[in-house]
């Protein structure tokens, strides 16, 4: 049994490892960008399909990833274990599912998501957007 | 010989029977999750008996969504045989526009699949046959996965 990070974006409720997160923070509702010790993340938010968008929420919470650029805002940051994980079915397998499977707690389905490659397609759309 | 089926109308507007010893259960205004980045015909996923069940045949969103309810929708179950565990029972669930309609077909009526049909069904198409003027498809859920190959 693994422990995943899990944090609520939205409606939804996304699960992923720890590993991934440098660290949570606060923050203010019309803060951009967050520096900690010569780092610096934008703050974005993730739309219902898992695009990265420019943040519009004032959520007060961020979770600030490694490798990537980007602090996500988010309302609830926490854990959940991974022993009732349910593998996405292969039916439904694509290439760009950033969905691996699911974990249902209590009425709720929590997305158990691969958050790198979400933050990678999110690092080249900025780049596609700033010409780069 | 005759038999009994269900005829069942997709939300997306395709159409198939099924056996009726394939149905688990009739449920009706049911809150689907929306999985973005799945493939056209299956991207929703519905709770049932504390099991995930892929959503095959929703019509086509047209806003970004987490959860979209449906009106039909019909749990079936079947068997891969091509699986290690042979015997062992799989689910899907299935949206459909309307309500499930029960049916009488025969061996005689069997034929050949539309083009479109053999698009959408692909491998997982086994026979069809006719019945009043439509073409009414049979399928093998088990072959719907998207890696399926003969």
């Amino acid at each position: 049994m693994t422990s995943l990070a899990l944090i609520q974006v939205g409606d939804r409720q996304l699960a992923f490892p720890h590993s991934a997160i440098q660290t949570v923070e606060r923050c203010s509702g019309s803060q951009k960008r967050i520096c900690l010790a010569d780092q610096e993340w934008e703050l974005v938010d993730i739309d219902e399909r898992f695009n990265i968008i420019a943040n519009i929420l004032s959520e007060s919470l961020v979770v600030c990833f490694k490798l990537h650029p980007f602090a996500l805002r988010c309302t609830k940051v926490g854990s959940i274990d991974d022993h009732e994980f349910t593998p996405l079915p292969s039916i439904m397998g694509a290439e760009d599912c950033y969905v691996r499977g699911f974990i249902q707690q209590e009425d709720q389905l929590v997305f158990v998501v691969d958050m790198n490659s979400i933050m990678e397609k999110g690092g080249v759309h900025c780049n596609v957007m700033l010409g780069v | 010989m005759q038999r009994d089926a269900w005829s069942l109308t997709l939300a997306d507007g395709h159409g198939l029977a099924i056996a009726q010893q394939q149905v688990q259960e009739y449920l009706s205004n049911i809150s689907a999750h929306i999985v973005p980045g799945c493939r056209s015909h299956c991207q929703q996923v519905v709770l049932w008996r504390k099991k995930v069940l892929p959503l095959w045949g929703a019509e086509k969103l047209d806003a970004a969504r987490s959860i979209q309810v449906h009106k039909h929708v019909l749990i079936i179950s079947y068997q891969d045989l091509n699986a290690d565990s042979i015997g062992q029972a799989d689910w899907i669930a299935i949206c459909l526009s309307k309500q499930p309609q029960l049916i009488s077909v025969s061996d005689g009526d069997q034929c050949e699949p539309s083009a479109e049909q053999e698009e959408y069904w692909k491998y997982s198409l086994l026979a069809c046959f006719r019945y009043l003027d439509e073409i009414i498809p049979i399928v093998d859920f088990s072959r719907l996965t998207p890696s399926y190959r003969h």
